[in-house]
């Protein structure tokens, strides 16, 4: 061979690049300095210091006597329309840009200047000293997820005017009453779930004297079922070497595979937060990699053919060592021993068994007192909405326990969905009737408290029924032993009766 | 003997002294390497501390061969260049972004495509600009370190720490990052999203392919993740990773 062979190297040099962000933990810090100064007859300004939030102060809310009248991203506020010689309380309250609050701020009063006479707008009418201004009363705003009613009372016949909008320009409509009216309500109609709204209310006499009202509401989220639902029956049983686990995949035609994730710390709360031991689509696998002594948290993962997962799936277990005699060992309710600790955020600490929605196709089904009845032949999907409980570093599980044997549990997690709007895990038919007692547990990891809240699922299946009118074979098979005992029966009656006449 | 015969008997000895015989030899540096393999006469090699040149006088059996098993460029100083390409890796930005108190986990990836014509075929290797690779002003991700001497099949960190991690994925990867579906360099299997390593100054082998690919090529997923433990305080701020994928012939 007479050639030389000539290949240069090459290179590429490219970044990568994270961002790491603050974390929304702490509420912003309470205003000070509120300063109210009356300067004319309908008119006070407020003037006070910022606050301070680790994501950044968004803006301020301004009461009056109590009630919201305005939000500002500034540090001042004048507030008109008010009636003269009138004292009048504010507070403000600063928000982040995930409308964490502060908490108001300390009270400043001031009052406002005496009336000048009001000249007549025409003959007659309320007019002059006697005049007084035209008052809002009553407002109450009820959202739910694409729709809010605006109902308010005006202290005399007026034509009010609202707009609304996801910012304080209220950019997205209006509407006006075609009436004067005393009572007034308002539907505002094709908003979206989840979602804060501001608004403003503008009040019109037969005078020309104009009220105006601000103030925000929030949407519910989005109620959403998931197609695919977690595992069943998940067990983990310590053997001599290894811890066995064992579950049923889901029978949804979505299904693709399973994850386990292990931790020796406490149940990982979603499919990153530990050591994946099993991926695939069987149901059953050993896990040998244990040491006697250690207690081991499995969260079991389906995962559908988008490459989502299910909420998860919680079991324990542990080996016990060489000599030891009793002590925990098998897959038992792992939230049962921990004991309450109050100490939890305010919002969680104020969670009941109401603020948990439970779906099955498509519908949202009563809570009544404690407990919800649901058709144990159907998919149950049950969440949380995203807003009621503050984003923080949590834990939401629910553990059912079997109506006839109770030690046999269900534990698994609720976790936030795709779109931020619940946390919520969807559950296989129970397949079985009976009360499944619930236990509810929202653990706090920044303040270190545990909330427990109890509830029950009465659960009824027709599947014998059902199986008597959709099974032919069967509805078949037991007409023909129904029709050969009542043919035995005949020829008994017959032989019995014949026998008596031959006797007689 | 004539005095012509004489003077051609000279000129043919001295041309024979300054015949220079070289035999297949190889030439590397950390960048470069150059496959000869030719046996010339004549001629010298010029050096200079930038460069070295060698020029040969002639050389017998030149040309391009070819039949249906082979094609083969031979000549004078003919150089047989191999057509070894690689597109550019992009830049790669993480998401989503990590809380620094809170934790999570992110992800990224790149890729590239390797072409090359050269029978012996060629190898990728990866390394990173600093130590750890993942750094801000004032913080910065551990580099990823398996359990074993094996990358990790799952990427686990300790809750109260941070790393950074890579996986390469592609027809083409070296055998360490290979699967049998539960540990790695066991198997042929290429499971998405497994077996993880730390990037580290020194380059690390990638890739490996003893065949040409022409004209199709060979894609090579480089993936990413960063993950800040749960009970690991991370300092806020835009990190970046500089990394340097090379290509080198066999």
């Amino acid at each position: 061979m007479t050639a030389f062979t000539l290949a240069f190297a090459a290179d590429s040099t490219f970044q990568t690049q994270l961002s790491v962000i603050p974390d929304d933990i702490a509420d912003p810090t309470i205003p000070t300095g509120l300063v109210a100064t009356a300067v004319s007859s309908s008119q006070i300004n407020l003037a006070w210091n910022a606050s301070t939030d680790d994501i950044g102060v968004t803006g301020y809310r301004i009461f009056r006597d109590s009630g919201i009248i305005a939000t500002t991203s500034g540090l001042t506020y004048s507030d008109s329309g008010l009636v003269a010689s009138t004292t009048y309380e504010y507070t403000v309250e600063a928000f982040d840009g995930v409308f964490k609050y502060s908490g108001q701020s300390t009270a400043a009063s001031s009052t406002t200047f005496a009336a000048t006479v009001i000249p007549p707008v025409t003959g007659g009418g309320t007019t002059g000293s006697g005049y007084s201004e035209l008052q809002i009363t009553g407002l109450n705003v009820v959202a739910v997820q694409d729709s809010a009613t605006v109902s308010f009372g005006t202290s005399r016949a007026a034509q009010a005017k609202l707009y609304w909008g996801v910012t304080g320009d209220y950019e997205l409509g209006s509407v006006s009453g075609a009436f004067y009216n005393i009572l007034h309500s308002v539907k505002i109609s094709t908003l979206s779930p989840g979602t804060n709204y501001f608004y403003k209310i503008e009040a019109t006499d037969g005078y020309g004297k104009i009220k105006i009202v601000e103030g925000s509401f929030q949407t519910q989220s989005a109620i959403i079922e998931s197609l695919l639902t977690n595992v069943t029956d998940f067990r983990a049983i310590p053997k001599e070497n290894s811890i066995a686990l064992s579950w049923k995949n889901p029978s949804s035609s979505v299904f693709d595979s399973v994850r386990i994730v292990r931790s020796d710390k406490f149940f990982p709360r979603d499919t990153l937060d530990g050591q994946t031991i099993f991926e695939g689509s069987l149901e059953s696998y050993q896990d040998q990699d244990v040491i006697a002594g250690v207690i081991y948290y499995y969260s079991i993962f389906a995962k559908d053919s988008d490459g989502d997962y299910s909420s998860g799936v919680l079991a324990q277990a542990r080996i016990k060592p060489v000599g030891e005699v009793g002590g925990p060992a098998t897959s038992t309710d792992p939230f049962i021993d921990i004991p309450v600790l109050t100490n939890v955020h305010p919002a969680i600490s104020k969670l009941s068994i109401s603020d948990f929605n439970f779906i099955q196709s498509s519908i949202k089904l009563v809570n009544i007192g404690t407990g919800v009845v649901i058709d144990g032949s159907k998919n149950l999907t049950i969440s949380l909405d995203y807003h009621k409980v503050p984003e923080i570093l949590k834990t939401i599980a629910i553990t059912l326990i079997d109506p006839d044997d109770s030690t046999k549990v269900f534990p698994f997690l609720l976790r936030v969905n795709k779109d931020k709007t619940a946390y919520d895990a969807t559950l296989a038919p129970l397949g079985k009737s009976g009360t499944y007692k619930m236990k509810i547990t929202v653990l706090d990891y920044k303040n270190q408290g545990l909330k427990k809240i109890d509830g029950s699922l009465k659960a009824f299946v027709f599947d014998q029924v059902k199986d008597l009118a959709s099974d032919p074979a069967t509805f078949r098979r037991n007409m023909t032993w129904f029709i050969i005992i009542l043919l035995a029966a005949l020829t008994i009656l017959t032989v019995i009766y014949k026998n008596r006449k031959h006797e007689i | 003997m004539s005095a012509k015969n004489l003077t051609i008997l000279f000129l043919i000895l001295g041309l024979a002294y300054s015949i220079n015989t070289a035999f297949a030899q190889t030439m590397t540096s950390g960048t470069y390497k150059i496959q000869s393999d030719s046996l010339n006469f004549g001629g010298n090699r010029s050096t200079s501390t930038t460069y070295s040149i060698e020029d040969t006088a002639g050389e017998i059996a030149t040309g391009e061969s070819q039949s249906t098993l082979f094609k083969m460029k031979a000549g004078y100083q003919q150089m047989q260049e191999i057509i070894l390409s690689m597109t550019a890796a992009a830049d790669v930005t993480m998401s989503p972004a990590i809380g620094g108190i809170t934790g999570g986990v992110a992800n990224g990836s790149t890729s590239f495509t390797v072409t090359t014509d050269n029978p012996a075929g060629y190898t990728v290797t990866i390394k990173a600009s600093s130590t750890p690779a993942l750094n801000s002003p004032l913080d910065s991700f551990a580099d990823y370190s398996a359990s074993a001497s094996n990358p990790d099949y799952a990427f686990s960190i300790s809750s109260s720490a941070s790393a950074f991690a890579f996986s390469p994925e592609g027809t083409d990867i070296v055998a360490s990052f290979k699967d049998n579906g539960a540990i790695c360099n066991t198997g042929s299997g290429n499971t998405a999203d497994a077996c993880w390593a730390g990037l580290s100054t020194s380059p690390q082998t990638i890739v490996n392919r003893t065949s040409a690919n022409h004209t199709s090529g060979t894609l090579t997923t480089l993936k990413f993740r960063a993950q800040s433990g749960s009970a690991h305080v991370q300092t806020a701020g835009t990190y970046v990773a500089t990394t340097t994928i090379t290509l080198l012939p066999l």
